[in-house]
C-alpha cells in the first residue's frame, strides 16, 4: 500500500505531470464528440476532474445551450449554476432513466397512499414478503411479467427489481434505500423503494439519451399548471427518449432544469405547502430526496390519468431545480 | 539562411531559417535578432530534434501536396508511447501548432473507449482520489461505463 509522498513523488515522474494544463485540455477537446469520453477522464484523477468540470463541461454547456446557462448563471450566487457544470452537462446528454423519472415508483396506489394515508393492509402485506425474502441474495437473471393493476396485489414491478438484484454497500448506484425504512415512514411512497445496483439494467438509470442534446423553455411552459406560467422551466426536446417496459406502456422519458427555482413559484408552493418528499434521488446531483410535481399540482390538469390511475405525465424536482419526468401515451378513450 | 540549433545533450543541428521558424519560439527569436549565435534548446534531446526537424522540413517540402503531407504525418506519428510524449513535450516547448496538435490527436485516440483504469495505465497517472471520492465520482458518471 502506498503513501501518499510515494504516490506524489511518482506523479511527478510522469510526464503527463509535466504537461500544462493547456496542452492536456488540447487532448480532452479532442475527445469532445463523444461524451462519455469526459465522463470516464473525469474518474481518472483530481486534476482531470477539475479541468473537465470546470473547463470542458462548462464550454460545452455555455456552447450548446447558451440561454439556459446565462439564465442559471444570473440568478446564481457561484459562477457556476446550481448542482454544479457537471450536473447541467448531465442534464443535457442523459435521459433519467426509469428510475428517476419515477415510473418504477408506481405502485397501485399512484402516490394516493401519501395524500390519503397508508393502507395498512397494504403495508402489512408487503412487511411480509420482504421478511420472507431478506435472506434471498441470488442475482437471478431479471424476469419482467406484468404486475397487475389489482388493490389486492402487493407484488408490482418494483419488487421484481429488488429481489432480482444483488444489494452491495460498496457498489451500490442511485437509488439505493433501505426498504424498512420506506414503511416506517409514512410519508413516503407505499411500495417499498428497491435497492438498485449495476445490475439493474442499463435503461432503467441514467444514460446517454438518444436525439438532439438541447433545452428549451418552450417545451417547459407546456408542462406547468397555468399559475405556473411564470416560471422558467427548461426541458430537453420532445418527446424524450423513449422507454417500455413489457407488456406496459410507453414511457417518453424527459429531463429539465429550473431556472432560479428558489424564486419559483413551484418552489413556493412545495416548499410553503411543506410537501414532502420523495426518497427518490436526483440523477444529475446529490440530492438524495426529490418532490413529486405531480401530486403537488403543479403540472397541467388536462393530462389526466389512464384506467388504472396512473398519470399520462409524472415529473420529479430536486432542490436545485433538476427535473426527471415521464409521460405516456394519452389513453385510447378520454 | 542557416540556423544553428542545440539539443540538450549538446548536439548541434545546422537548419534552414524556413524550417526553423515553424517552431513559433524560434521564429520570436529570430525576429527579434537573436537568432545569430546557436540557439540553445535545453528542453530538447538530440533524438528528439531529430524527428522534429524532419517533420518541420517535411511540411515546408511537402506544402503543396496535401494527399502526400497527410501520408507522412500518419506514418510519422506512429511511435511508441515514450516517443510521443517527447514529441508532445518538444512540440509544446516549440510551439509548433500542427505536430502539437497531431500528437494530441494520437493521444486522445489511444484514450478513446478506454475505462478509467486503462486511461490511468496508458498515461501512467495515479489514482489520487480518496475511496470515497472515488465512489462518489463512479456514481455520477456511471451513465458512461455500460452500454
Amino acid at each position: 500500500m502506498e503513501d501518499m509522498l510515494t504516490k506524489k513523488k511518482k506523479m511527478e515522474d510522469t510526464v503527463f505531470a509535466k504537461l500544462s494544463d493547456d496542452v492536456v485540455l488540447n487532448i480532452f477537446f479532442k475527445l469532445e464528440d463523444d461524451p462519455r469520453n469526459w465522463a470516464r477522464v473525469a474518474c481518472v484523477s483530481t486534476k482531470f476532474s477539475s479541468l473537465i468540470r470546470n473547463v470542458c463541461w462548462r464550454n460545452k454547456c455555455t456552447t450548446t445551450i447558451p440561454s439556459v446557462v446565462s439564465d442559471l448563471l444570473s440568478s446564481a450566487t457561484a459562477d457556476s449554476p446550481p448542482g454544479g457544470w457537471a450536473a447541467l452537462h448531465k442534464l443535457a446528454v442523459c435521459c433519467p432513466g426509469l428510475l428517476h423519472s419515477g415510473v418504477l415508483l408506481e405502485n397501485s396506489d399512484f402516490g394516493l397512499e401519501r395524500e390519503l394515508g397508508p393502507d395498512e393492509t397494504f403495508r402489512n402485506s408487503l412487511t411480509l414478503t420482504l421478511n420472507n425474502n431478506n435472506t434471498d441474495t441470488n442475482n437471478t437473471p431479471q424476469t419482467h411479467e406484468a404486475s397487475s393493476s389489482s388493490n389486492s396485489c402487493s407484488w408490482s414491478l418494483y419488487d421484481d427489481l429488488y429481489f432480482d438484484t444483488v444489494y452491495d454497500v460498496a457498489g451500490s448506484t442511485e437509488g439505493t434505500m433501505n426498504p424498512v425504512e420506506v414503511l416506517e415512514n409514512s410519508n413516503s411512497v407505499g411500495v417499498g423503494v428497491g435497492v438498485v445496483k449495476d445490475g439493474i439494467e442499463y435503461s432503467k438509470r441514467s444514460h446517454l439519451a438518444s436525439g438532439v442534446w438541447n433545452l428549451s423553455r418552450e417545451e417547459g411552459s407546456k408542462l406547468l399548471a397555468r399559475q405556473f406560467r411564470d416560471d422558467c422551466l427548461y426541458i430537453c426536446d420532445w418527446p424524450g427518449c423513449a422507454h417500455n417496459i413489457e407488456d406496459k406502456r410507453n414511457y417518453m422519458l424527459f429531463r429539465g432544469i429550473f431556472k432560479n427555482f428558489k424564486r419559483s413559484r413551484v418552489w413556493r408552493t412545495i416548499n410553503d405547502g411543506n410537501r414532502s418528499r420523495v426518497d427518490l434521488n436526483c440523477a444529475f446531483c446529490e440530492c438524495k430526496q426529490t418532490w413529486d410535481l405531480h401530486s403537488a399540482f403543479c403540472l397541467r390538469r388536462y393530462f389526466g390519468f389512464h384506467d388504472d390511475g396512473e398519470p399520462v405525465v409524472r415529473a420529479y424536482v430536486c432542490e436545485n431545480g433538476h427535473v426527471s419526468g415521464a409521460w405516456t401515451d394519452w389513453p385510447l378513450y378520454t | 539562411m542557416a540556423l544553428e540549433l542545440k539539443s540538450s545533450d549538446n548536439k548541434i543541428f545546422e537548419v534552414e531559417e524556413l524550417v526553423a521558424v515553424q517552431s513559433e519560439t524560434i521564429k520570436s527569436l529570430v525576429e527579434d535578432g537573436c537568432a545569430d549565435n546557436v540557439i540553445p534548446l535545453p528542453n530538447v534531446d538530440s533524438k528528439t530534434l531529430e524527428l522534429v526537424l524532419d517533420w518541420c522540413k517535411n511540411h515546408v517540402d511537402m506544402k503543396l501536396d496535401e494527399e502526400k503531407l497527410k501520408e507522412y504525418e500518419d506514418k510519422f506519428i506512429e511511435v511508441d508511447q515514450a516517443v510521443l510524449y517527447d514529441l508532445l513535450l518538444a512540440a509544446n516547448y516549440l510551439n509548433i501548432k500542427d505536430l502539437l496538435n497531431r500528437a494530441c490527436q494520437k493521444v486522445a485516440d489511444m484514450l478513446k473507449g478506454k475505462t478509467p483504469e486503462q486511461i490511468r495505465e496508458t498515461l501512467n497517472i495515479v489514482n489520487d482520489f480518496s475511496p470515497e471520492e472515488e465512489e462518489e465520482i463512479r456514481k455520477e458518471n456511471l451513465w458512461a461505463f455500460e452500454e
